[in-house]
């Protein structure tokens, strides 16, 4: 049944964009408010994943393990930003990615010793239950974890759109110094950014491993996670789910229809391939701002 | 330079001297002859960590023609590497090709394969284009483990033969060490040559404002893709150096992890000079080089330590450097020597 297959393909699409939407809004919320490009973002999954993990070993239900470790990683973010960020405010905007790259070194690294290198099974926190709905084979878990991410990304994309505090953010991505001379508190923004990005990633990591063996590697998300925050544009909130879905089935369908042909490269290499076409023809993704430049 | 009193030009050519006083000379004739003996005095293990160290002084190099100097950040220094590696082992194990040759191989697929991903240069630029050269990284992963085995050798990787030099083969550290060693010092001063040339002016205004380049008539785009293509070719002979080192090239020499290691030696070095990647890849590989040799002893006496820890502890420790220089020494080690220098030119005298 080609039908079938289609919604077989779709399913799958879908709810694998939305985990990339997930971990992809982490790096555009740090980003919007602080011009801040943080490529660290995999490891705070990582940092997420093992929090929930060590919790939920501790006795604690899943649902209080994952708002505990969302408190948790958000205090990690405001440590980051405490430690790190504060120093270099107005400092140009590649100095600020190198010392991410740092608090990458550092997490990957500490999170590596923390944790150990054997694999851990992370529990199933949304429910047990399979369905077969028109030849799909459909998981309680992903649909719960996919509609918690969709109302997330709403409300992030709802707050940085209308609310003024989220304008307020918005304005220090476009200028440490213009920001700060309006007013507006540049650390307080990149800390709230820092701290709910925390909290974002503490969502994706519930979201895609659970059921899944955990190790220190699993922050590699979010370098495939990556072309969908290009594809999306650096700026946008909301955008990330369209560009999520879209790289989300585009893989799908290539993992079906070409992998029998290459030895399973075709999935791998698609989200980079679409990505690197759609920058030569919009540089600044599908909803990025479109900056104007001046000498 | 910071230069003397009393030491001045008096014509055009002497103002371009690299090497202007009798001390300078002196400097330089005992740095040569202190390269030369060095693996008469150090020990096996020392000469391989030389010899890994000059390696990757050559890469840097070539990174920071591309990030110091042209200003275009790059996270894929260490694909464009086993690119390079790559080329080399197929010319040398399955083409037969003699010494030299397979790393120019190297260097030239490398450049071909970096210009490929300078061209989105064109269009992307800033964070973009820095973050469509880690889709490099991936690419060169992916393509690698996927390709048929008969390719690139799959997860096995490809074995070198041993390089032959004049009928002698180099199989001891201390060849191994010699024959790295003249492309170290090449590497050197083809990127103190090109800081000075037509070229380098260019890649400096791009970097400075590209737009304000572009008005002044340097051709943008060019530029860029020339200074991917630099950086790769540096990073390409690296990695067939790199190949012949270990005998052996796999896909795992070169993870997205060395790539971030190069940035941070240029950041610990000092940005946009050749003195500061060769002070930055020295400085970092020796503390990569203690930690390895540390961290072993270390895990006894940590009770929790449940394996190998040094590996993590090296990014732990690297991470926490970059991150320190970034906020208190931004202009790295070379800044650092300079002001040294310029202290020992006046002491005891304040002024």
């Amino acid at each position: 049944m080609t039908l079938e297959i289609v919604l077989r393909v779709l399913y799958t699409g879908v709810t694998t964009g939305a985990i990339y939407a997930a971990v992809a809004v982490g790096f555009n919320v740090i980003y919007r408010s602080g011009r801040v490009f943080n490529i660290a973002q995999g490891e705070m999954v990582m940092i997420a994943t093992f929090m929930m993990v060590a919790l939920m070993g501790a006795g604690f239900s899943p649902w209080t393990a994952l708002v505990l470790s969302g408190i948790g990683m958000a205090l990690v973010g405001l440590a980051v930003e405490r430690l790190v960020l504060r120093r270099l405010v107005g400092q140009p905007e590649m100095a600020l990615f190198m010392a991410t790259l740092g608090v990458l070194l550092v997490m990957n690294g500490l999170g590596h010793i923390l944790i150990g290198a054997e694999p851990q099974i992370f529990p199933e926190l949304f429910g047990r239950d399979r369905w077969r709905i028109a030849g799909v084979n459909v998981r309680e878990s992903v649909l719960v974890g996919t509609a918690l991410i969709v109302a997330l990304i709403a409300g992030l994309a709802w707050f940085f759109n209308a609310t003024r505090t989220g304008l307020l953010m918005t304005a220090v991505a476009e200028s440490h110094q213009t920001a700060r001379s309006l007013g507006v508190n540049v650390r307080a923004s990149i800390a709230v950014s820092w701290a709910v990005s925390g909290v974002i990633s503490t969502v994706a990591a519930a979201v895609f491993m659970g059921g899944r063996m955990v190790s220190g590697d699993v922050a590699s998300i979010a370098f495939v996670a990556l072309p969908v925050v290009l594809l999306a544009g650096l700026e946008t909130i909301g955008g990330v789910l369209i560009g999520g879905i879209i790289v989300g089935v585009g893989q799908a369908a290539a993992a079906r229809w070409l992998d029998p042909l290459t030895e399973g490269g075709a999935s791998l290499i698609f989200p980079f391939a679409l990505m690197l076409v759609l920058l030569m023809i919009r540089p600044q993704g599908l909803f990025g701002w479109k900056h104007v430049e001046r000498i | 330079m910071y230069r003397a009193c009393g030491d001045f030009s008096e014509s055009y050519r002497n103002d371009m001297r690299l090497i202007r006083t009798r001390w300078q000379w002196a400097a330089l004739i005992l740095l040569a002859v202190g390269l030369l003996l060095y693996p008469q005095v150090a020990g096996g293990a020392w000469t391989r960590f030389a010899t890994v160290t000059g390696i990757t002084i050559v890469a840097v190099i070539g990174l920071q023609i591309l990030v110091g100097l042209s200003g275009q950040v790059s996270v894929g220094q260490s694909a464009f590497m086993g690119v390079g590696g790559y080329f080399a082992a197929i010319a040398a194990a399955r083409l037969g090709v003699p010494f030299p040759l397979p790393i120019l191989a190297g260097a030239v697929g490398a450049t071909l394969f970096g210009m490929l991903f300078g061209l989105p240069a064109a269009r992307i630029k800033g964070f973009y284009l820095a973050l469509t050269t880690l889709a490099a990284q991936f690419i060169f992963e992916f393509s690698i483990v996927r390709l048929p085995a008969g390719w690139f050798g799959a997860s096995a990787g490809i074995a070198m033969p041993t390089p032959v030099i004049f009928g002698t083969p180099i199989n001891t550290p201390e060849g191994f060490y010699y024959m790295v060693l003249p492309f170290v010092v090449a590497a050197c001063f083809a990127g103190v040559f090109i800081l000075r040339s037509r070229l380098g002016r260019a890649f400096v205004a791009v970097r400075d404002n590209d737009l304000a380049a572009e008005v002044t008539g340097i051709n943008v785009t060019y530029y860029k893709v020339v200074s991917f293509g630099i950086a790769s070719f540096f990073a390409g002979t690296a990695g067939a150096l790199l190949a012949y080192e270990n005998r052996f090239v796999h896909f795992e020499q070169f993870t997205l992890f060395e790539s971030i290691w190069f940035l941070g030696m240029l950041i610990v070095g000092g940005m946009g000079s050749i003195l500061g990647a060769v002070l930055g890849a020295i400085a970092l590989r020796l503390v990569q080089e203690l930690l390895m040799i540390g961290g072993p002893v270390l895990v006894g006496y940590l009770p929790g330590a449940r394996y190998d820890i040094a590996f993590p502890l090296v990014n732990v420790v690297l991470g926490t450097t970059i991150i320190l220089f970034l906020i208190y020494q931004p202009r790295g080690l070379a800044h650092i020597y300079r002001k040294g220098e310029r202290f020992f030119r006046l002491w005891p005298f304040p002024h």
